[in-house]
């Protein structure tokens, strides 16, 4: 069975600072990849070179029959893996002048043509999904952090991508709307959708995810399930790294 | 080309005005300083009399354009003196006089706005730290608040004095004559013969001076920032 | 006396129905200005090859050369170059140009200075994220900027439009020097026969103070209004489900 996302040889350097060091790394239909490491590990940078927001010098990357040369890519073929991905971000970065509900809608009706009806039914149905179909109306500024993220996943979800990126996506929340949002998360990771989520929240990637992934100094260090990395880590940096956050 | 050759020939005539207007200028911002604190302090003492006044002045300055201040200093100035106080001599009184005063109290009126915020902006835990030191109030103002005001507000002084002395340019209505007014008797005398010429070479000095002014003005925001520039240093060395 | 009230009165009717000109002449200068401003602001941001550097240079001399003198270039030099350029043309012409175009072009051209600083601050001051999040959904740049980055750099701009807008409007008195009847063209026509500049002026003074005061009121009531979905305090009017009507946007603050 051939993997869902396959990523190879991604390297990536600011100026004289390599970030990533060569990442490879295989993702299944339906897995939940929970990626972890401490800050500069280049975990939030590996994700973003994987629709292309922050490209990497080298590598290649496949997402179903997509295969893109991270060294040569054209616009069309960024373009295709983009349409294929969607990105949760730390900072939610919904649409200020817009609301809740045309946010959700925005991506349907100018990415994927869809007609407004349509559009509109789908996105009142995923905004009820994620707890906020009461606030269809609200703009993003009115509207608590852990809403606005629950809104932009909701906005990634309509799309129906092959994947969803997250990127730290409970990092800038106040704690107690930290749970409501991993919620969220979790139910979403039950119907089945292929989720790559960078986070601190170990216990999410414990309970949640099907794999998890260890990086350090841009490399991938250790990999498995998540009760293999997170109980019994091998490596003697995955378990500085648990052992310091445990305590 | 006639156009060419008129603009050399305009250049040194021009310049020789320049020394005058920069004198004139720096007599300006002397007072415009002067009034600005004046006006900003009135304002930042709250609901009186003179803050209600204050802001009539200012909203005076601000909503009408200076030519027609210079021409109200002007006439009514003369008016005053000829038909109040029966002052003929008044008729011979130098443009520049009324120039002086018009362009003060314009500049006055902007800088009491950015004097304000300047104030305003520096923080308040610097005072309370001399508070606790038992400094008297006027020390703090001028060793703690006066300075950093002084820095914030210096980028949005220079632009407005920058402004001010472009604006000498409409002096010559007046009859002043700063580079401009120069540039238009010249094309008064060569009747409107290489007139480009003329206003080309006006373009350029008023450019160059600016110029020089901005780099003046620079120069004194980089030797106000002395000590952020030694902080900043200081934190970039620790963490690489 | 010191001041002629009755001429003032008299006067004052008259210079008022100038108004029409100055506010003209402002309109014409801030959507040329707003336009090539815009362009030009643009390229700067997308740094276009040659168009950014002409930006930065054509904005560096517009703003170190005061308008009076450029109003007078355009009056001595148009006339001059479409004379050139006829002649180069074959043909023989006297050119005589209407002195509000002499006085629209110096002011579109100065202002074009001002408006790009304006719509570049404002567009580069929308968040990142902005962008981030509507590439990552595939959206084209022409989409993006239209629905996402431009609505929200025009709503961070209108303060400073209306500072602009003010300050052409002040900077229109200028266009009698080129024979423009506009307020202070008509102010001096009346003075001249019996020398009543001072009450002449004091008139134009009050009607420029008073449009002005009146502009920076419509401005603000703009800005309240369009930066709605900035305020944390206000809720959707009506449509929400199952919430009662709570105060509307306008009004808010």
């Amino acid at each position: 069975m051939s993997s869902l996302i396959e990523v190879r040889g991604i390297k990536k350097a600011f100026g004289d600072l390599a970030v990533l060091r060569g990442v490879d790394l295989d993702i299944n239909k339906g897995e939940v990849l929970a990626i972890l490491g401490p800050s500069g590990s280049g975990k939030t940078t590996f994700l973003r070179t994987i629709n292309f927001l922050g490209p990497a010098n080298e590598g290649t990357i496949r997402i179903g029959d997509i295969q893109v040369d991270c060294k040569q890519a054209t616009k069309k073929e960024i373009y295709g893996l983009r349409k294929k991905t969607a990105m949760v971000f730390q900072n939610y970065n919904l649409f200020k002048n817009k609301t809740v509900l045309q946010n959700v809608m925005e991506g349907l009706v100018l990415v994927q043509k869809m007609d407004k009806k349509e559009a509109r039914e789908r996105s009142i149905e995923t905004l009820n999904k994620v707890g906020l179909g009461e606030r269809l109306d609200y703009y993003p500024s009115q509207m608590s952090g852990g809403q606005q993220q629950r809104a932009s996943i909701a906005r990634a979800l309509v799309l129906n991508p092959e994947v969803i990126l997250f990127d730290e996506p409970t990092s800038a929340l106040d704690p107690e709307l930290v749970g409501e949002v991993l919620q969220v998360m979790k139910e979403v990771a039950e119907t089945g959708i292929t989720m790559m989520v960078v986070t601190h929240e170990i216990g999410f990637a414990h309970d949640v995810a099907t794999n998890v992934v260890f990086m350090d100094g841009g490399r991938v260090v250790e990999q498995g399930r998540p009760t293999d990395v997170i109980d019994h880590p091998q490596n003697e940096r995955t378990q500085q790294f648990l052992g310091k956050l445990s305590a | 080309m006639k156009q060419f050759e008129s603009f050399i020939n305009a250049i040194p005539k021009l310049i020789s005005v320049i020394p005058s207007t920069l004198l004139l200028f720096l007599g300006i911002i002397g007072v415009g300083i002067v009034l600005g604190m004046l006006l900003a302090w009135v304002r930042l003492k709250g609901n009186t009399v003179g803050n209600v006044l204050v802001n009539i002045y200012i909203s005076f300055i601000r909503g009408t354009p200076l030519l027609i201040q210079i021409l109200i200093v002007y006439f009514g100035l003369r008016a005053i003196a000829v038909n109040g106080f029966g002052n003929q001599n008044a008729t011979r009184w130098p443009a520049a006089l009324f120039v002086f005063i018009a362009y003060s109290l314009n500049l006055g009126a902007f800088l009491c706005e950015t004097f304000r915020s300047a104030y305003t902006s520096v923080d308040f835990g610097q005072v309370e730290a001399g508070m606790s030191i038992n400094m008297k109030n006027s020390q703090i103002f001028w060793h703690i608040i006066f300075p950093q005001a002084a820095r914030i507000a210096l980028p949005n002084m220079s632009n407005l004095l920058i402004d001010d002395y472009k604006a000498l340019s409409l002096a010559f209505s007046i009859g002043f004559i700063d580079i401009m007014g120069r540039g238009e008797g010249l094309a008064g005398l060569t009747k409107g013969v290489g007139a480009v010429g003329i206003y080309l070479a006006v373009a350029a000095l008023y450019w160059l001076v600016c110029k020089g002014l901005d780099i003046v003005f620079r120069r004194v925001e980089w030797g106000l920032s002395k000590d952020i520039r030694v902080a900043q240093a200081a934190v970039a060395h620790q963490t690489s | 006396m010191i001041f002629n009230f009755e001429f003032a009165a008299e006067s004052f009717p008259k210079i008022l129905s100038a108004i029409p000109v100055t506010l003209l002449l402002t309109v014409i200068g801030m959507a040329v200005s707003s336009i090539l401003g815009f362009l030009m602001a643009m390229a700067r941001i997308e740094q276009k090859k040659f168009w950014s550097g002409f930006s930065s240079v054509y904005i560096t001399i517009m703003r170190g050369v005061p308008i009076m003198v450029q109003l007078y270039l355009v009056f001595v030099a148009l006339p001059l170059a479409i004379q050139s350029i006829a002649e180069a043309m074959g043909i023989k012409t006297y050119v005589d140009i209407p002195p509000m175009v002499v006085a629209a072009t110096a002011l579109s051209l100065n202002y074009t200075a001002y408006m790009e600083e304006v719509f570049r601050a404002a567009i580069q001051s929308v968040d990142s994220g902005q962008w981030e999040a509507a590439i990552s959904i595939g959206m084209t740049k022409r989409q993006m900027m239209a629905e996402v980055i431009l609505p929200q750099a025009f709503v961070e701009a209108i303060p400073n439009l209306g500072n602009t807008f003010i300050g052409l409007i002040k900077d229109t008195s200028l266009a009698y020097m080129v024979m423009v009847m506009d307020i202070m063209g008509e102010a001096r026509t009346l003075a001249g026969a019996g020398l009543n500049y001072l009450e002449a002026y004091a008139d134009a003074a009050l009607i420029y103070w008073g449009l002005n005061f009146l502009l920076e009121r419509l401005f603000g009531i703009w800005e309240r209004h369009a930066g709605v979905f900035n305020r944390k305090d206000v809720r959707p009017a009506g449509k929400t489900i199952g919430r009662t009507k709570v105060k509307t946007a306008a009004a808010g603050r």
